[in-house]
């Protein structure tokens, strides 16, 4: 249906992924309190839950918008 | 909070997430009005609060449930291929170019934002200017319109919610965030997106309501465990649940029947005139 490729929102796309994934585990290790209800907590679950669907949205989007071989 | 405002915010905020007329500025607005001694920012609100969502995003659920099987396995062969090739795959991926941006400011700001603005007299001001959103959203649709044709006819000239560009769906999705402002309404602005990419009133809203099940429902589960830690009175909670979700499901329905030839103009002139109304009897 829809064959053409965009490699640099592909690489936005997956960097902006990948920065998710790492911001998600500073959230579940209580290393980011950004936005947080309670800043004091050891972990941040939900926002780690959050920021890792982004990631992975994020990545599915990229893989989807990548080039690929005809 | 007693049994019948349960009841009555329950109904408020089923009926008005899904039309446009902005849940959260009624959910500030209604209770100052009434002279009601709680706030709905207050922290204990939040199992209460956590059930109406799960309660609406069910019912938008059990609406499209024949829509969602297509979408979620259209997301897992488009995800896994890489490709789209079918016309489900197609609306999974827009949702999913839709939701990031939502889900990416709403994350970043949504804290903030509320912390800022949910003040009655504030969201009075934003469901004004709401008002003002929706009536130009219609006036310039009116713009692209032929008049030659009856209402049904000219709707006909417009696009299915699969025929909508990526980046209109991308755009459309990030003025979600706008909603994240009580007296902004996230099914309008979504709506008016879907209009201004060319959109039929119908398959705008329906795209407006596919748009929101995913947010509405991760706001939803990402606080259950708020369920179990606070004390409060659960089966009261889960009764105005099911309130919510019903009013949901009624006004979805109606709203879909209404867009097969129905503009937003009346709900724009609603709210610039209720949020006037409420500004001057918050003085």
């Amino acid at each position: 249906m829809e064959t053409r490729g965009n490699p640099a929102l592909a690489g936005v796309v997956a960097a902006l992924g990948a920065l998710f994934v790492i911001i998600s585990a500073l959230y579940a290790f209580g290393a980011v309190s950004f936005a947080t209800s309670d800043p004091g907590a050891a972990h941040h679950y939900k926002h780690a839950l959050v920021a890792l669907a982004i990631a992975v949205a994020c990545l599915v989007a990229a893989n989807v918008v990548r080039p690929k071989a005809a | 909070m007693t049994d019948w405002q349960a009841f009555f915010i329950a109904l408020l905020q089923g009926a008005t997430e899904l039309f446009p007329v902005s849940s959260l500025g009624h959910a500030v607005v209604v209770p100052a009005l009434l002279h009601w001694a709680f706030r709905q920012a207050d922290p204990s609100f939040v199992p209460f609060l956590t059930l109406l969502h799960l309660g609406t995003a069910t019912a938008l659920v059990i609406l499209y449930w024949r829509d969602w099987l297509g979408i979620v396995k259209g997301f897992v062969r488009g995800a896994v291929r890489g490709r789209i090739e079918a016309e489900n795959e197609r609306l999974a991926m827009l949702l999913l170019a839709g939701t990031i941006p939502g889900g990416l400011i709403g994350f970043l700001l949504e804290r903030p934002l509320k912390a800022l603005f949910a003040t009655p007299r504030v969201a009075a001001l934003f469901l004004i200017l709401n008002g003002a959103i929706l009536l130009t959203a219609e006036a310039l649709r009116r713009r692209s319109e032929r008049r030659d044709l009856s209402r049904e006819e000219q709707e006909q000239q417009f696009k299915s919610a699969q025929q909508i560009t990526f980046k209109a769906a991308f755009v459309t999705g990030g003025a979600q965030a706008l909603a994240l402002l009580p007296g902004i309404s996230r099914s309008g602005v979504t709506i008016c997106g879907g209009l201004l990419a060319g959109l039929r009133h119908q398959e705008a809203a329906r795209f407006s309501f596919l748009l929101a099940t995913p947010i509405i429902a991760a706001a939803g589960l990402l606080e259950v465990p708020q369920l179990f830690s606070q004390r409060g009175p659960l089966a009261l909670y889960a009764a105005a649940a099911v309130v919510a979700g019903l009013a949901a499901y009624i006004s979805a329905r109606f709203l879909i029947r209404y867009f097969r030839a129905g503009r937003l103009d009346p709900y724009g002139w609603y709210c610039a005139a209720f949020g006037l109304l409420a500004l001057i009897l918050l003085r």
